[in-house]
């Protein structure tokens, strides 16, 4: 539900608002699912930004397609929050985690070393692809907060 | 702050800037420069607002860019 479109139900409702950049946005998302950037780790840092930034809607969205196709494990989603110190998670994706928490909390409190680490994990433009992939869902997550409600809201 | 890249350059002989360093991952980044495009040339917010609200949002994200 939204209070900007009385019948709007979704965020793609609200979006077509503005179909030039509704088209855009999703084009955006789609290079970011597309790329070379392991979707499951993508996802991982997708969902702990929606936990963070209290954005129930993208944890009651449908998962990623690629990060499905790409084997994501429901199971290790469930696990989420407890990423640092869950051996179901790897290195890259405590790298990828460790900068996406960062990310949306104090992004100045990102260090040398850290995307030091990450860049050995994921590759310069692995770097590049994640960091714009949390910049484009910090963006969807607050118009989420902003524009919508959600009817389940507050049980992530 | 840090307006240093600490990423390098993907582009040979260029030093490392947000473009250079952007362009390790060059489809996500021009759908970014296209929506971003998009944002400032299409809708009926005046452009003024839009800028007002970059820089107001730039202070307070701190952003030294």
């Amino acid at each position: 539900m939204s209070w900007l479109v009385a019948d709007a139900h979704s965020r793609d409702d609200v979006l077509a608002l503005h179909p030039a950049l509704a088209a855009n946005h999703q084009r955006l998302l789609d290079e970011i699912w597309d790329s070379s950037l392991d979707a499951v780790l993508l996802e991982y840092c997708r969902l702990r930004t929606a936990t963070i930034l209290q954005n129930q809607i993208a944890w009651d969205e449908p998962r990623s397609a690629a990060a499905i196709t790409a084997g994501l494990d429901e199971s290790l989603i469930a696990e989420l929050t407890k990423w640092p110190t869950h051996p179901g998670f790897d290195a890259a994706a405590k790298a990828c985690l460790g900068l996406a928490e960062q990310y949306v909390i104090d992004v100045h409190g990102i260090t040398d070393e850290q995307v030091r680490e990450l860049e050995g994990q994921i590759g310069p433009d692995g770097v590049v692809t994640l960091t714009t992939a949390l910049a484009a869902w910090e963006i969807t997550h607050r118009f989420d907060n902003a524009l919508l409600s959600s009817a389940t809201e507050g049980e992530s | 702050m840090s307006t240093t890249p600490r990423v390098r350059s993907a582009v040979d002989g260029k030093a490392p800037s947000i473009r250079t360093v952007m362009a390790h991952s060059s489809a996500v980044r021009l759908a970014f420069d296209t929506m971003y495009a998009t944002l400032w040339s299409n809708g009926t917010v005046d452009v003024d607002v839009k800028e007002l609200v970059r820089l107001r949002n730039a202070r307070v994200t701190d952003c030294g860019l």
